[in-house]
């Protein structure tokens, strides 16, 4: 026979051909890419994955209603705090994230492999309670931002909650995330109109060094809903879930690492624009926030009129990504504890713990969302105190599994972030100690505040 | 005494007695010895009590010592004790350590499970041969951990009208190793540490070798990266390649890139040169160069070739592996041929005739080679089929998948731009990429 009897050897023969366009690989274009600045752009938002998502997802309702009460009550006071918080996030993101990486693993799993059921059970409900109270929070500002529109919150909860479950249930997650991302350049209004209201930065600078306490159960839950809405329980959970999905190992680690640092520098930027957007129209004037059209008047420098419009933009977008975050990433959280089967893709019969609990979130938060007369902005505040309080909890896991080298090996945790992260959950416990205190000194006629 | 079910949680830190009766430690954990369809136990772990001062010290105990064990406590035949640490050997399992709360595969579901409790059967005149007998995956393993098994098992009873645990037999059960740890590859741990003294363990996965690879696959998806890559080297070189060529190309880069340099030299070795170029294309360019180094020039230089092919195309879906023979041949010795050959199965559908630069001339499929005169030779047959549909390399996974439904084709032949035949895509690989992909809550394809 003449012709080869398989193709094969005719193939190889002619292999050193470049047959058609650009030949894949993953890392080939290198060079390329370093001449080109919109391809080094591109290269840079490629990385930015979860630290700017769930950074922008920390700045939801709850979020821009606390930081917004922290400036018009507290002006720049707050600030101090706010700095060293980033530090705090920082630190907690990047350990979750390490976590993840090098473990495959989400917190929920990793919590139950290390302290068994009981323990676990301790923590998920903790995180229950925490992500439900955020739940209601995303729902009372979708609630909240429809009334500045002049929608009635009976139709834009209800249709909220539909859009929520669709978006996630047909569609996936990933090709939401965009969109709010996109529509988060909303947030660029909060540094603008900071500036425009002439804020006095030398001023702002010195606080934000400078720091001061009150000893009074309103600055207390300020105070706490603050750092329960920048460090959330949910987002300690979500980063490492998000990593894991994203098939980061230890190899991919090091971009991870810069992404998750550099969101959450960005996420407390935003929250420090808004506690001084607020603190230089709305505090000077002692106004103290009670509703969405006074909060809004934070933006009125830059948006005049429309400020009502820019900031309903705004929290409903906020809410809307978070809202459909929260309700997915509890019922996975849970049924990855207890082992129960979980995704959208399973059936309700296959996967009946997970459709029921993820249905009990979205329902729930919408249901609360709905009772008549219920003050949105105090709901907002009062979910971020709850998470502030019950963060200790979910920290102290994280700290625990990250540091422990039977799990982590080599990426265990050095000595700076330990004690940054513990002095986080150490003051958090402190702080909801001090509150319960201060709270109920008056009923036994201690101090009388 | 008849046979007891036991359950670990019943027994874990309770007391061990000496035989006067007096404590000298917990029950830490049990040891078996994978052997059998119900492996036995053959000793437990004791944490000495007073260990204050110098840490908890685990001490392994042998079965032969244990006199009685019931959920009240674990009574010792004998006060010699021997305070040598413990070090797990092969093939030992700590159900504690190893099993309690992590995730294993429960084979006959095709599912990971996670371990709420573990059931044990205590057998023989003493009740002192006792085996391990399944994991306990329901609500009641749960419940009884938490010291409310009894109202859980009355309300389960009462909402569903039957009794709700959920054990599986252990026989359908494989456990997962415990990779290792970055960084503690020499298996050097922090001193005084029960997981990473008994790190890492290697088991023989041989349960799932009776599983399809794509079970497999599918199995081994939703382990982490680590557990992945542990489960995938201990299977048998085959069953690995196969089980990697039915994951997710970026999962399966994921693998290789993990995986012992040999090992993964051995893996690609085995997986088509269309699946190698598809893993390789996802790999960093150092990883991949030095894998193809690894593979005999000519393999390494056809999967080079299709690597060149852009993306979701023709040429990076097509194989290039078929059966090429010249048209003078006939039916019957092209039957002859075949079965000399003896291709795969999705390779010996379709036996293509190509002219004398490589071009397309001619097909002919097995049906018309078995229904033709045996004396008739295939050009002839080829000619009667009339002209072979063809697509270009460039041609996109669309026009590929439309393609092959259009004409109702079990493969398509790839031409360059020369009209020379380069490659076939199958419909199995079409409908692989047609399908739409499984998504987890993030979004990810391929979980």
């Amino acid at each position: 026979m003449s012709q080869p009897e398989r193709y094969d050897e005719a193939i190889a023969e002619r292999s050193t051909e470049q047959p058609f366009g650009q030949p894949r690989g993953r890392r080939l274009g290198v060079p390329a890419w370093l001449l080109d600045w919109r391809a080094r752009v591109l290269a840079f938002l490629a990385i930015l994955g979860p630290g700017i998502i769930t950074a922008n997802a920390d700045n939801d309702a709850g979020g821009i209603s606390t930081y917004s009460v922290a400036g018009a009550s507290y002006g720049y006071s707050l600030l101090w705090m706010l700095a060293l918080t980033t530090f705090s996030l920082a630190v907690t993101q990047e350990m979750g994230a390490r976590t993840g990486a090098v473990t495959g693993k989400g917190l929920a799993a990793l919590i139950r492999e290390r302290y068994g059921v009981r323990w676990t059970l301790f923590a998920m409900v903790c995180t229950l309670v925490a992500n439900l109270a955020t739940t209601v929070a995303e729902f009372a500002g979708i609630a909240a931002a429809g009334e500045l529109f002049g929608v009635p919150r009976w139709l834009s909860v209800p249709l909220a909650a539909a859009l929520v479950w669709l978006l996630v249930v047909r569609w996936s997650f990933r090709s939401v995330e965009k969109v709010f991302l996109i529509l988060s350049v909303v947030y660029v209004s909060y540094p603008l109109s900071a500036i425009a209201a002439g804020a006095p930065w030398g001023e702002v600078l010195r606080q934000t060094v400078t720091p001061t306490f009150q000893i009074n159960s309103g600055y207390l839950l300020v105070f706490i809903a603050t750092v329960g809405t920048t460090i959330t329980p949910w987002g300690q959970y979500f980063i490492q879930a998000y990593v894991v999905d994203k098939g980061v190992g230890p190899r991919e680690y090091p971009a991870t690492r810069v992404d998750v640092l550099f969101g959450a520098l960005v996420t407390n930027v935003v929250s420090f624009a808004i506690i001084v957007a607020t603190g230089s129209t709305l505090f000077p004037q002692g106004i103290t926030i009670e509703s969405a059209d006074q909060a809004a008047l934070a933006l009125e420098p830059i948006a005049g009129p429309l400020a009502g419009h820019l900031f309903a933009l705004g929290l409903a977008n906020a809410s809307l990504l978070a809202a459909s975050i929260l309700p997915l990433a509890t019922s996975y959280t849970v049924c990855e504890a207890f082992g129960w089967e979980a995704g959208v893709d399973r059936s309700w019969r296959e996967a009946p713990a997970f459709h029921s609990l993820y249905a009990f979130a979205v329902v729930f938060g919408a249901v609360v969302a709905l009772i008549p007369g219920l003050p949105l902005f105090r709901v907002m505040l009062l979910s971020q105190v709850i998470n502030g309080i019950l963060l200790p909890v979910v920290l102290v896991f994280a700290i625990q599994i990250a540091r422990d080298r039977s799990v982590m090996g080599r990426f265990a945790s050095g000595p700076v972030g330990k004690v940054i992260a513990w002095t986080t959950a150490g003051a958090l416990i402190a702080l909801s100690a001090l509150l319960v205190l201060v709270s109920l000194a008056p009923i036994f006629g201690i101090g009388g505040g | 005494m008849a046979t007891q079910v036991l359950y670990l949680s019943q027994v874990l830190e309770r007391r061990v007695l000496d035989p006067r009766g007096d404590p000298v430690g917990h029950l830490g954990d049990l040891v078996v010895r994978l052997e059998g369809q119900y492996p036995p136990v053959i000793g437990l772990t004791l944490r000495l009590a007073g260990g204050r001062g110098i840490g908890p010290l685990s001490a392994f105990t042998p079965w032969d010592l244990v006199g009685t064990i019931s959920p009240n406590a674990v009574v010792l035949s004998s006060a010699r004790l021997n305070l040598e640490r413990f070090r797990r050997r092969q093939n030992e399992l700590l159900l504690r350590t190893d099993l309690l709360d992590q995730q294993v595969i429960d084979v006959s579901g095709r599912k990971l499970v996670r371990v709420n409790d573990v059931q044990l059967v205590a057998l023989g005149p003493m009740g002192l041969n006792v085996r391990l007998a399944g994991v306990d995956v329901g609500l009641l393993g749960l419940a009884r951990r938490l010291g409310i098994e009894r109202p859980i098992a009355w309300l389960g009873r009462r909402l569903t009208g039957r009794d709700i645990d959920r054990v599986i037999p252990w026989q359908d059960i494989e456990p997962i190793d415990l990779a290792e740890l970055p960084g503690d590859e020499a298996g050097a741990g922090p001193p005084g540490s029960d997981r990473t003294a008994t790190r890492p363990i290697r088991l023989a996965h041989s349960k799932l070798a009776a599983l399809h690879a794509s079970e497999v696959a599918e199995l081994v998806a939703m382990l982490s990266a680590p557990e992945r890559t542990a489960v995938l080297e201990s299977l048998e070189a085959g069953l690995a390649a196969e089980t990697i060529g039915e994951l997710e190309p970026e999962m399966r880069a994921d693998v290789l890139e993990d995986l012992p340099r040999e090992s993964a030299i051995e893996i690609l070795a085995e997986l088509p040169p269309d699946e190698a170029a598809d893993t390789l294309a996802e790999v960093p360019q150092d990883v991949a160069d030095e894998l193809l180094q690894g593979l005999e020039p000519a393999e390494a230089e056809e999967v080079r070739t299709l690597m060149a092919y852009p993306e979701d195309t023709a040429g990076a879906m097509m194989s290039t592996s078929f059966v090429a023979l010249p048209s003078s041949l006939t039916a019957e010795d092209t039957i002859t041929e075949l079965r000399r050959l003896a291709p795969p199965a999705d390779e010996i559908y379709y036996v293509y005739l190509v002219g004398e630069n490589g071009e397309v001339d001619g097909v002919v499929s097995l049906r018309d080679l078995i229904v033709a005169d045996p004396k008739q030779r295939i050009g002839e047959v080829a000619r009667a089929r009339g002209p072979v549909v063809t697509v270009p390399a460039t041609a996109s996974k669309d026009e590929v998948v439309e393609a092959i439904d259009k004409y109702n084709l079990l493969a398509i032949p790839v031409v360059d731009d020369e009209s020379r035949l380069v490659g076939v895509v199958t419909v199995d690989d079409a409908l692989a990429e047609a399908l739409p992909p499984r998504r987890h809550w993030l979004g990810r394809i391929g979980r």
